[in-house]
């Protein structure tokens, strides 16, 4: 970059700012609040569906929590909420939900933190001169400095997400590193049932792919497949099943309809969507699959007035999607040739999302221009 | 309309226990919340997003907040989760791109209405190219030429070390090159 474009830039930049008013300081203000009051009150029920857990586990004679070693615990400090774990050498453990975590050790050399159920993501502090360990299960992760996501599945398997920084996997007798952005499940051979797939199989399948990977096993199932990033054998084996190969619950219902799209048999991701919808219409992945079902008719198939009835679906269930999906609603009536209709739902999203974030297309589509 | 850039100042998560004048979370509110406005649009390139990035950081910043009692400690703290809260909506933002739930940056509106047109063309060509990058170099890249942050607080800030910032800004600034050098 020649220096003299570098300067004009950074010159520039001295016009980038926001129009921060006192109206708008307080509308956030207020938002905020309102968001710290119902956190609060997520946190106590969380707070007191694990303690529930706890006291259960505590009267049918856990020996696992009921036996912690001697130097457990108590070697972490206490954090402000008793939530978060925050370690004396400066890292976070955040369980997530009502999950149960622990410190067994925390020394100059050596951290170890054990997931005894559920997730709980880490925040460690870069210290070249400690190992920080996470155990879930056979599963161990060992970091420097980053921040990861630890699920413990079961007493054999454990989902690690990387943000920042890389980490060993360690499981059985082999090891696999993660850098920021990818995830998997170890160990890798172990085959996945489908009651731990959601609809994050889809987008953590790009992140996966970099990750070097062990075949699945030759008699692995379609969600086996699935689950290690090979939508094309996946589908494979999803054909030969049949048509009862997929169970109908939201879960097995997504993964078979993210399987025909990832192999680009978009054709077949219809129906498996379009059966979550009819069946499990009050499920919180009925929203995803109505946008996906829209996308897939407007984007993949050309059946533009299908896609705009599975969109209107998206926007009326709610949701982070609902903006996205009266926007793409209204992109689908104007290709299927009703400008009517396009401009009425243009219009709503004027008038329900002012200074949207589609707006400029939707008024396109709309014919609001 | 924040124009003067105050530098960042770097400081660790604030301790348990070594406070002595709690700062509550409507107080931080009032004095620094234009502060990481400002922050937030210079990294995000689009105010639509600024009023949830203020939310976030102050909401994560809070208990650490309650534990300090300089209150320009405060400000390198909320600097430091604003450049975290930015990151992970960066990435969220890159992920429903691929999805289809994001359209591209409207950088049009950025400058203030102060700029002219070349400054705006020159800031919303700029912001586009940004959005093609890795995250992290992105943020590295803002920090050094749009915040006018130090190497050294670029690396503090994004946790990463002097090398790792220096070599992000440079990719940046590679990308930057690539995309101007071609428009000419």
């Amino acid at each position: 970059m020649s220096a003299e474009l570098l300067k004009r830039i950074e010159s520039a930049t001295g016009h980038v700012g926001v129009s921060w008013s006192d109206e708008r300081a307080a509308a956030v203000s207020r938002a905020m609040m309102r968001r710290k009051r119902r956190r609060e009150v997520t946190r106590a029920t969380a707070l007191g569906l694990a303690g529930v857990v706890v006291l259960i586990l505590a009267v049918i004679g856990s020996r696992q929590l009921l036996t912690a070693p001697a130097r457990a615990v108590a070697s972490a400090s206490v954090s402000a909420s008793p939530a978060v774990l925050s370690l004396s050498e400066g890292s976070v453990v955040t369980p997530i939900g009502s999950s149960l975590v622990r410190a067994v050790e925390t020394s100059p050399s050596r951290v170890l933190v054990q997931v005894v159920s559920g997730s709980a993501r880490f925040d460690v502090a870069r210290n070249p001169q400690r190992v920080f360990r996470v155990e879930a299960g056979r599963v161990a992760v060992e970091v420097l400095g980053t921040s990861f996501v630890v699920e413990r599945l079961d007493d054999e398997r454990a989902r690690v997400a990387v943000e920042r920084g890389r980490v060993r996997v360690s499981y059985h007798e082999q090891s696999v590193e993660l850098g920021a952005g990818e995830e998997g499940v170890f160990p890798r051979s172990v085959p996945v049932p489908s009651a731990s797939a959601t609809p994050s199989s889809l987008a953590s399948a790009t992140p996966t792919a970099a990750v070097p990977v062990p075949s699945a096993p030759k008699a692995a199932s379609w969600r086996s497949w699935a689950q290690e990033g090979d939508f094309d054998k996946a589908y494979e084996e999803l054909r030969k099943a049949g048509p009862g190969a997929v169970r109908d619950d939201p879960s097995d219902l997504m993964l078979a309809a993210d399987v025909a799209r990832m192999s680009k048999h978009s054709d077949k991701a219809v129906e498996p969507l379009r059966r979550l919808l009819q069946r499990h219409p009050g499920d919180p992945r009925a929203a995803l699959a109505a946008f996906t079902l829209g996308r897939v008719l407007l984007d993949e198939l050309g059946r533009p007035r299908e896609a705009a009835d599975a969109f209107a679906k998206a926007h009326t269930m709610g949701g982070a999607m609902a903006q996205d999906a009266l926007a793409r609603e209204v992109e689908a009536w104007s290709r299927a040739g009703d400008a009517a209709m396009a401009r009425t739902r243009a219009e709503q999203y004027v008038r329900l999302y002012p200074g949207g974030r589609r707006e400029r297309s939707v008024r396109r589509y709309g014919g609001l221009e | 309309m924040e124009a003067a850039r105050a530098p960042l100042r770097v400081v660790p998560p604030p301790a348990p226990g070594d406070a002595t004048g709690p700062l509550s979370l409507a107080q931080a509110y009032r004095l620094h919340s234009r502060y990481v406005a400002a922050i937030a649009v210079r990294l995000l390139g689009r105010d639509d997003e600024v009023d949830d990035v203020v939310q976030d950081v102050f909401l994560r910043a809070h208990k650490g907040l309650s534990q300090l009692r300089d209150p320009q400690a405060a400000r390198g703290w909320l600097a430091t989760v604003t450049v975290r809260v930015a990151r992970r909506k960066l990435r969220w933002r890159k992920v429903g791109r691929i999805l289809g739930l994001t359209e591209s940056g409207d950088y049009d509106q950025l400058a203030s209405e102060g700029a002219s047109a070349e400054d705006r063309a020159l800031l919303a060509r700029v912001y586009e190219v940004l959005d093609r990058m890795p995250v992290e170099h992105r943020i590295a890249w803002a920090l050094r030429h749009v915040e006018g942050q130090k190497l050294e607080d670029v690396a503090e800030l994004t946790g990463c070390s002097l090398a790792t910032a220096k070599r992000r800004i440079a990719a940046a600034q590679q990308t930057i090159d690539g995309a101007f050098d071609h428009e000419r």
